[in-house]
């Protein structure tokens, strides 16, 4: 399993790479403009795909859009 | 394992899984109370998860004691201890 979006592995460029493009989108974008500053802020999931009943189980939701890697363990696989 | 025909330890696999699917669901419907793909796949796997119940109350006994059935009370002591290394 991918460990790339782990914080801990993310390499310095990488980190400063997300950070100024997330500066660009907030600077030149709408997100000042349309969310108050200072509050964060969660996406609304939507429904769409869906794992089969056994898959769901093992990896700890129905949906593979929320299936992410997190940092640190993952289970004892 | 084998208890009548019928193999108890896939029989609570099958309840777990669908009943997981349930969890899952029940979350995601709190914030989309009125979804209705959510809603039919709710009520699938509850039906689902309420056929499996049902076959392993009548052949391998209650799952909990709020479901002991009027005829057969305290069934449960029949079956094999956690410590006997079934289920």
């Amino acid at each position: 399993m991918s460990r790339r979006n782990c914080s801990n592995n993310f390499c310095k460029e990488e980190l400063d790479r997300l950070n100024d493009r997330l500066e660009v989108e907030l600077e030149g974008g709408m997100c000042r403009e349309r969310y108050p500053l200072g509050s964060a802020y969660v996406p609304k999931q939507r429904w769409g795909k869906t794992y089969e009943a056994g898959v769901a189980l093992r990896e700890g939701t129905v949906f593979p859009e929320l299936n992410l890697v997190f940092c640190g363990v993952r289970g004892n696989r | 394992m084998m208890q009548q025909g019928v193999n108890k330890a896939a029989l609570l696999e099958f309840i777990s899984t669908a009943s997981f699917v349930l969890d899952d669901l029940r979350l995601y419907l709190d914030t989309h109370p009125k979804d209705q793909n959510a809603l039919d796949m709710y009520s699938d796997y509850q039906r689902i998860r309420d056929g499996a119940v049902a076959d392993y109350e009548k052949y391998c006994g209650p799952l909990n004691q709020y479901n002991i059935p009027e005829d057969n009370k305290w069934i449960w002591v029949k079956g094999p201890w956690p410590w006997q290394g079934e289920v």
